[in-house]
């Protein structure tokens, strides 16, 4: 059972970490909350719903589409909003980001409509191993190495690239990046189009491990800012780990608490965290 | 439609909007006037109504209650609880960057849903609490929704006065003055944590009494109510449109955006059976839309902050 | 500040004109309320509903209306399956409309609440063609709420017997958390037990969660024979028998009205096949289901294979007869007149002879109405008497194979 859970902490874990890199990214480098992240893994998740099974086209090369249509609305929100904001105080930013949320999922809701939706008509039988204590369906194992091979892909450009390495910098120190001559508004674009890559990709795993609902994201907004926190806001690495973390959790937190009180253990863990070391924990100071 | 029927739908309009613009009047206390981001106005929301439903209904086996306490008792009641949630989302967050406060008090008005949702004992659960006690019916018999709107008038007054008093007073340059500039407000000695802390609790005091408020004349309540974002979300339109930290501004704002709410409703209810749920999706969208063109155009909404003599 | 003027007045003139496209519609009608769900968890019920009770809208209206002539308006309001929402909207209805009667709405948990806190106080005749719960039946209602679909005591008894005589010795229960769910649960495992069987969990779910494994995990621990799923589709049963047959916890299910819908079988045919489940079904007698299913071919189509399409067609013509007998739109008079003219010893009247309706009730006939969900007989508190079907996954369409009679 436990064994169970930990997998299936994991994977949850892996989606809420794959949104929370670009949650922390945007966090970190426009020094906002943005409130439409989770909108968007829906919308990604929809997209790819849109083209695989309306369309009939293949899986992989809807989630490629799906995924650049989402960071093209990325960009396109911060082009007609958020920059034109910038100056505003943040809690303007962040009201006009709820908005942005309350808009896109309505969007969705108009066009597909509130009931469930699955990316695959039928369902596929697990493999069995240990006698029955774990069982793992071919396309969790492939979101589990799909996962490992992005967030490796985003550790190598931000730790190689001379892109990657200015928006690492200018996460830390938006002000001094800018004294020293990084071009911001390319990193800014950078930022968002990465993000709605892999938001969108999160949305597409979530939706292929269980199915559509137009709040699907929503109701992952608030573990991915428990992610962030955790791991210190505007640290992709600490937003890795804290997805982990906070997914595991709150899978394991099942054999303790009633399973309907899971959203809450997210937002348990976020608060302790706000009390005891509110930089997170791999975070610069506040 | 006869005027009658016209008159009793204008009462029952007014009712609600005034209901809202006591959540717009407590927003703009903490948003308008310290600065503070709460988004978890749902979650006081719901701790008003519950507490006012279950100290003031006829006991019942579903769920906790039967205290029969009169209205009055169970509106400072509500605003009591509410205000205590407010201090203690506080400490965590009030000494942090402002967003701290935002997530946090989401996830709280998360969590009161859950609580609500499967306490059954508490709250009887998704199932709701219904039958609950409206004031004075029987006194006022058909001039019931007539009297209700009144007392709703009578809240607003009085916090309207308690606000603007506030605002007016040293408190409230205070509070001003960290909104603009908290570290020169540090500077001279004054504890930042405290007035905000203080116009946190005060909002929410307010947000609690019109929760219950809201209890009272719909008769029953359930956690669906109090779904994050819709209700939420509302508030801030109306704080936005009417222009923060400007109480009379925020009324206007709260009419004119419970107006288009219901407007659009009503215009939506019009189309076939088939395009109803588009017709809802797209009015939200329509609400959505509005409120960015506002952001984006008019910062200081109809009405801007009055100035203060210093 | 010249702008700002502009645009409080366009405000003010938007929504004086909404105010008054309110006014335009009235005109001389007997309106009642209908309000069901035309989205939410039972949209795929409420949306066919609607359609029955404008059938009959029709019948009445084209054999020349009620009260002297006066055209039947029905008021729809969607009460998006929720509590809140419907009884939001039935206070609209009561007290902006002014309906005096009202069919619906569809879900247990929906009408409990709008009766204790809308249509009783306000003295407002409600039916609802669909609530099933047992509660309803002890509520509060002065008299005014009647339905025309049988209680769950009922439905939980048959299909508890089921469950038992298809030879399951053990089964977990999982039930929406709501009155619908929480009372056919009830029923269940008295009957079952009563039998023999053992229940070895009963587990609450919530709608709408994006997984359900941990629930079913406990739901499976026993290892029960099977799976009795009380849940709607479109709120979680559908996601509920896909994870239960994906990760191995359960092969065997027994499903209950709110289930009763091709979608559940849908990319799924072949794990569904053969699969049992009951619902609420017309009395036999009278020539009522089948001329209602030839009306409403012809009207939209084939009759969907869905329950309470019929017994949403009986709701409105009771009203509409309750209000001919009443002569006057009237809360309490309807609710009064409604018991009056209903009788099993009465002249039959068909679903399609409004005319001989309004006659025999001119006459001060009584009426016993042979309906499209079978003869409409209330007992005293407002309850239906009714019969549960069997109905069978074949071939991924769902096919009724058998009828209880209590």
């Amino acid at each position: 059972m436990v064994l169970q859970l930990l997998l299936n902490g994991l994977i949850y874990g892996s989606i809420i970490a794959l949104g929370g890199i670009g949650l922390t990214l945007i966090y970190g480098i426009l020094n906002f909350g943005h409130f439409a992240h989770g909108d968007l893994m829906t919308l990604g998740a929809y997209l790819a719903y849109l083209f695989t099974v309306q369309l009939a086209l293949p899986l992989p090369f809807s989630f490629v589409i799906a995924g650049l249509l989402t960071a093209a609305t990325a960009n396109l929100l911060d082009k007609i909003l958020y920059k034109k904001l910038e100056g505003r105080d943040s809690v303007t930013i962040m009201i006009s980001a709820v908005g942005a949320a309350l808009i896109i999922r309505n969007l969705i809701l108009m066009s597909w409509g509130p009931q469930l939706k699955f990316l695959e008509r039928g369902i596929e039988m697990p493999l069995v191993f240990f006698d029955g204590l774990l069982r793992i369906t071919r396309t969790q194992i492939m979101i589990l190495i799909l996962s490992v091979i992005f967030v490796t892909a985003v550790h190598l450009f931000l730790s190689k690239t001379k892109l990657g390495k200015a928006m690492r910098a200018m996460s830390d120190n938006t002000a001094l990046a800018k004294i020293t001559g990084i071009n911001t508004e390319r990193v800014i674009f950078w930022t968002w189009f990465m993000s709605g890559i892999l938001t969108s990709s999160a949305g597409i795993f979530l939706a292929m491990d269980t199915h559509l609902i137009p709040e699907m994201g929503w109701n992952l907004l608030l573990p991915m800012f428990a992610a962030v926190i955790l791991g210190g806001i505007g640290n992709p690495y600490g937003a890795i780990v804290g997805g982990l973390a906070i997914g595991i959790s709150q899978e394991i937190s099942t054999m303790f608490i009633a399973a309907s009180y899971k959203p809450a253990v997210a937002f348990a863990i976020m608060i302790l965290m706000l009390l005891v070391k509110p930089s997170g924990l791999m975070g610069k100071k506040v | 439609m006869t005027i009658s029927g016209l008159l009793s739908y204008l009462i029952f309009f007014l009712t609600f909007a005034g209901i809202y613009a006591i959540m717009a009047l407590g927003l703009n206390m903490q948003r308008g006037f310290a600065g503070l981001f709460n988004i978890g106005i749902a979650g006081f929301w719901a701790v008003g109504a519950y507490t006012a439903a279950i100290l003031t209904k006829s006991p019942s086996p579903n769920h906790l209650g039967g205290f029969n306490t009169p209205i009055i008792i169970s509106l400072l009641a509500a605003g009591i609880f509410s205000a205590i949630l407010a201090f203690l989302i506080g400490i965590p967050t009030l000494r942090l960057r402002e967003d701290y406060l935002g997530i946090s008090t989401i996830g709280i008005a998360e969590i009161i849903r859950l609580i609500f949702t499967n306490e059954a004992w508490l709250s009887y659960g998704v199932r709701g609490i219904s039958s609950i006690p409206k004031p004075f019916r029987d006194i006022f018999g058909q001039y019931y929704n007539l009297s209700f709107l009144a007392l709703v008038l009578i809240v607003i007054a009085i916090f309207y006065y308690l606000s603007e008093k506030g605002i007016k007073s040293p408190w409230g340059r205070v509070l001003r003055a960290i909104r603009e500039d908290e570290e020169v407000a540090k500077a001279s000695g004054k504890n930042v944590f405290r007035y905000r802390m203080e116009a946190l609790v005060f909002g929410a005091f307010m947000m609690g009494v019109g929760g219950a408020l809201y209890a009272h004349f719909t008769g029953f309540i359930s956690p669906e109510a109090f779904m994050p974002m819709q209700t939420t979300f509302i508030v801030w339109i109306m704080l936005i449109i009417g222009g923060s930290a400007n109480n009379f501004g925020v009324l206007i704002g709260a009419v004119i955006t419970w107006g288009i709410w219901t407007g659009t409703e009503t215009i939506t209810s019009m189309l076939p059976a088939q395009y109803v749920t588009q017709a809802a999706a797209f009015r939200v969208i329509l609400i959505g839309v509005f409120l960015e063109i506002i952001l984006l155009n008019m910062p200081d909404g109809l009405f801007p902050e009055r100035k203060f003599k210093a | 500040m010249k702008s700002k003027v502009k645009f409080l007045l366009i405000l003010s003139l938007v929504m004086v004109f909404v105010l008054s496209s309110l006014g335009v519609l009235a005109q001389e009608s007997v309106r009642v309320g209908t309000a069901l769900p035309i989205t939410g968890g039972l949209a795929a019920y409420g949306q066919d509903a609607r359609n029955g009770t404008l059938l009959a809208q029709k019948i009445i209206n084209e054999q020349g209306g009620l009260l002297n002539g006066m055209e039947l308006e029905l008021v729809n309001v969607d009460t998006q399956t929720q509590a809140q929402v419907g009884v939001d909207a039935a206070q609209r209805l009561v007290n902006i409309n002014g309906v005096q009667a009202m069919v619906g709405p569809m879900s247990s948990g929906v009408t409990v609440p709008i009766v204790e806190s809308v249509t009783g106080p306000n003295q407002v005749v409600q039916i609802s063609p669909s609530a099933t719960t047992p509660v309803l039946t002890t509520v509060e209602d002065d008299g005014y709420f009647f339905r025309t679909a049988p209680s769950d005591a009922l439905q939980g008894v048959v299909a508890g017997d089921f469950a038992f005589d298809q030879g399951f010795e053990s089964i977990a229960i999982m039930y929406v958390n709501n009155d619908y769910g929480q009372g056919l649960n009830d029923a269940v495992i008295d009957q079952f037990e009563a039998r023999g069987g053992e229940v070895t969990a009963s587990i609450a779910f919530e709608a709408d969660q994006v997984s359900y494994r941990s629930e079913l995990m406990n739901a499976a621990s026993d290892n029960p024979d099977a799976l009795l799923l009380v849940a709607y589709t479109d709120d979680g049963g559908i996601t509920i028998i896909r994870q239960a047959l994906q990760n191995g916890f359960f092969e065997e299910f027994v499903f209950t009205d709110g289930l009763k819908s091709p979608t559940i079988a849908e990319g799924i045919e072949d794990f569904l096949e053969g699969k049992y489940g009951t619902a609420p079904t017309s009395l036999p007698g009278g020539r009522g289901p089948e001329t209602f299913a030839a009306m409403y071919e012809e009207e939209y189509g084939e009759l969907p294979p869905l329950p309470y399409i019929d017994s949403s067609f009986d709701a409105v013509f009771v009203i509409a007869l309750g209000i001919e007998k009443a002569g006057t739109v009237d809360g309490p008079a309807i609710r009064d007149a409604i018991r009056e003219v209903l009788d099993p010893e009465g002249e039959t009247v068909n679903i399609d002879e409004w005319d001989k309706a309004k006659e025999l009730i001119a006459a001060g006939q009584t009426i016993n109405f042979e309906g499209a969900s079978g003869p409409v007989i209330f007992d005293e508190v407002g309850d239906r008497a009714g019969a549960i079907g069997i109905w069978q996954v074949q071939d991924g369409n769902i096919v009724d194979v058998d009828v209880v009679v209590e």
